[in-house]
């Protein structure tokens, strides 16, 4: 890959060489402005198709639920003797003594740990988490979604389950009770549902300053602007001076004593100009450099 | 051999300062991650497992198995698939990592690893516990891959080459005349 | 015949673990690997395999390993029972792709008493590198790829503002 960019940087740098001679000329005929027009076009077409890349299936399955109010049904936690569940965070680490502060708009990571010590099979089934208002807790305020495992756990058996969200934005700042329920049956078919965690937890606005993206994205604008600017000035001058040098043209020079005869050189090509100008005869050459010359006749 | 006698006095440690308490036993967490953003057939894939122990206790002798990966599918490439660590102290974690390659694309599903460990040091039996599932997962075929995130070299330059054409054909004529005219004007000037 | 093998196996075994428990001369043999193409990953994982070989034998130690500061556990091959005199661990570890630097890695292994003098020394605020590990192993990571440093459609585009610049530039040169 580096051997290729390497080799890109190589190719390209000839090609700019070639392609700005072949500009050069082109632009002073009337082919150009198609040609180059074509060149550009193909070029922003090119790159458009480049960019639709944001298909690719995102492996981590966190979800963000649209905030929700709604009346919550029956809170019936049913839970088996033979079970025992415990929780961890693992993103953002918690160190159970103060309230849980979860970072909003960032991702967060849990795992529940569940040990069967009955004698018979366990099926866990499903995961949820949601945040309710603080005061009443049948009041949803953003629900996440339910993942479903299907876990079989084994007697003396023990079983992790990991599950991952991501706080809404403009939850910050304020205390949520924050619930987790887990899903789970016994081989008897009988429906377990326990709160794994059921506390008032407090979201937190991460101010992690100006991240580097964002700046170099100004600067770039900036530049963007400042070469837009210094490339209209630059055509503007370039048209003014063209215009004013017409101007010049068209008014009488003086000429001096190089031009006695009151000859008008204006419809002689410049070259021809030069020549003339440098020919011997001219009064204007010093004598020291006719001198020169001579000796070189 | 040594093991015992440490653990034996670790234990000794813990039954004079956790006297009080009734229960005291790992309890382990396992977490399985996949540390990719996205799968590709025939590239690295990070499996990284975390042993969190949230008990009161070490474990021991945790050892991590995961044949989830079968030869079939996905190539070995460094890591141990089964591994053994010693002692997990309390409160603590450990990492493990496993880096594999799949042979084909499509999806998977990536199921849990086994972890098994003795949760006091007088346990009778290993503590069996299944680490978390990182779920079903799509590998892209490297194709697919290519064709997002390459740098589209050849394809640039069949671009440049296909532009050429139309670019060099009147820098050519433009050439031939611009030295026949400089030639013209070198005669002119010997004169 | 058998049972008496096997006693006397673990006789050996003893006697072996009583008179030498800590690894003497050791040679290790190590390999490593590092996620170099780091395109597709959000973590580089470093991995090393070492194997030990202790001069008098011993089998049975614990090891430790440290790389930044950072103490790591170094898992044991549950495999390892059929290698004689032989430790394989295996040590690895990730850091983040953005944080993860080039250049050498110094993994040090230390076994239990040395690994106890550290935190010893670590408790008394002195200097754990006073503690000579058992043996150092340096892992080189050459750099990880990122993607190109620059992407094509951008060389594209910046290619076309030159060409367009200098055909402008030269078009108004021989206008004026």
């Amino acid at each position: 890959m580096k051997k290729f960019s390497v080799f890109l940087l190589f190719f390209i740098s000839t090609i700019t060489f070639t392609v700005n001679r072949v500009v050069n000329y082109t632009c002073s005929c009337n082919l150009c402005v198609n040609n180059y027009f074509a060149f550009l076009i193909s070029v922003a077409v090119y790159a458009q198709e480049d960019e639709n890349i944001d298909d690719i299936v995102d492996i981590e399955g966190e979800d963000n639920s649209v905030i929700t109010d709604e009346e919550s049904e029956d809170e019936t936690a049913t839970v088996s003797s033979d079970a025992d569940t415990t929780i961890l965070f693992t993103k953002p680490v918690y160190n159970r003594l103060s309230t849980l502060e979860l970072p909003a708009g960032n991702l967060v990571e849990f795992l529940v740990g569940f040990t069967n010590k009955g004698e018979s099979d366990f099926i866990l089934e499903s995961l949820d988490a949601s945040f309710r208002y603080a005061m009443d807790f049948n009041f949803y305020i953003q629900n996440f979604s339910t993942v479903t495992y299907n876990k079989i756990v084994k007697p003396k058996h023990e079983a992790t389950l990991a599950y991952s969200f991501i706080p809404s934005e403009n939850l910050a700042g304020r205390p949520f009770g924050f619930n987790i329920n887990l899903n789970y049956k016994d081989a008897n078919g009988i429906s377990f549902n326990e709160a794994v965690y059921n506390e008032t937890v407090q979201i937190i606005e991460l101010d992690d300053g100006l991240d580097g993206e964002t700046i170099f994205l100004y600067v770039f604008l900036a530049a963007c602007v400042i070469l837009t600017l210094v490339g209209g000035q630059q055509l503007l001058s370039s048209l003014g001076r063209k215009s004013r040098s017409s101007n010049t043209r068209k008014t009488p020079v003086e000429m001096g004593t190089s031009n006695p005869n009151n000859v008008d050189y204006d419809w002689l090509p410049k070259e021809t100009l030069n020549r003339i100008n440098k020919s011997p005869r001219t009064p204007r050459q010093s004598p020291r450099q006719r001198k020169f010359k001579r000796t070189d006749d | 051999m040594k093991w015992h006698i440490i653990f034996a006095a670790f234990a000794a440690f813990l039954l004079v300062t956790y006297a009080e308490e009734e229960e005291e036993a790992a309890r382990l967490l396992v977490s399985k991650q996949l540390l990719n953003k996205y799968l590709v057939e025939n590239m690295d894939i990070v499996i990284k497992y975390t042993v969190y122990n949230v008990g009161n206790a070490a474990a021991l002798e945790v050892e991590i198995t995961d044949n989830s990966f079968h030869p079939d599918h996905f190539t070995h490439v460094s890591g141990e698939l089964n591994a053994r660590i010693d002692r997990v102290p309390p409160y603590t974690n450990v990492s493990h990592i496993v880096v594999v390659r799949p042979r084909k694309f499509g999806y998977f599903n990536f199921t849990s690893a086994e972890v098994l460990y003795r949760h006091k040091e007088d346990a009778g039996s290993l503590q069996f516990a299944a680490s978390s599932e990182p779920g079903e997962a799509i590998i892209v075929s490297f194709r697919d891959y290519d064709k997002q995130f390459s740098s589209h070299v050849i394809d640039w330059a069949a671009f440049a080459v296909m532009t050429l054409p139309s670019l060099a054909i009147p820098f050519a004529l433009w050439y031939s005349s611009k030295s026949k005219y400089e030639k013209l004007l070198k005669t002119t000037k010997k004169h | 015949m058998m049972n008496r093998f096997i006693i006397f196996s673990i006789l050996i075994c003893g006697i072996s673990e009583i008179f030498a428990e800590t690894c003497q001369k050791p040679e290790v043999i190590a390999s490593a690997y590092v996620t170099e193409d780091a395109t597709i990953l959000t973590n580089v994982a470093f991995t090393t395999q070492f194997v030990l070989k202790c001069s008098n034998g011993v089998k049975g130690i614990t090891l430790y390993a440290e790389v930044d500061g950072k103490s790591l556990p170094a898992a044991r091959l549950s495999s390892d029972n059929k290698y004689q005199n032989l430790i394989k661990i295996v040590v690895s570890w990730t850091e983040d792709v953005k944080k993860a630097r080039s250049g050498d890695y110094n993994i040090k292994l230390y076994d239990d008493e040395r690994y106890a003098a550290i935190r010893k020394a670590l408790r008394n605020g002195e200097d754990p590198n006073s503690v000579k590990p058992l043996v150092v192993v340096v892992l080189n990571n050459p750099g990880i790829y990122r993607g190109p440093w620059i992407n094509s459609e951008l060389l594209a585009v910046l290619l076309a503002a030159l060409v367009s610049y200098s055909a402008f530039s030269s078009k108004f040169k021989l206008l004026a």
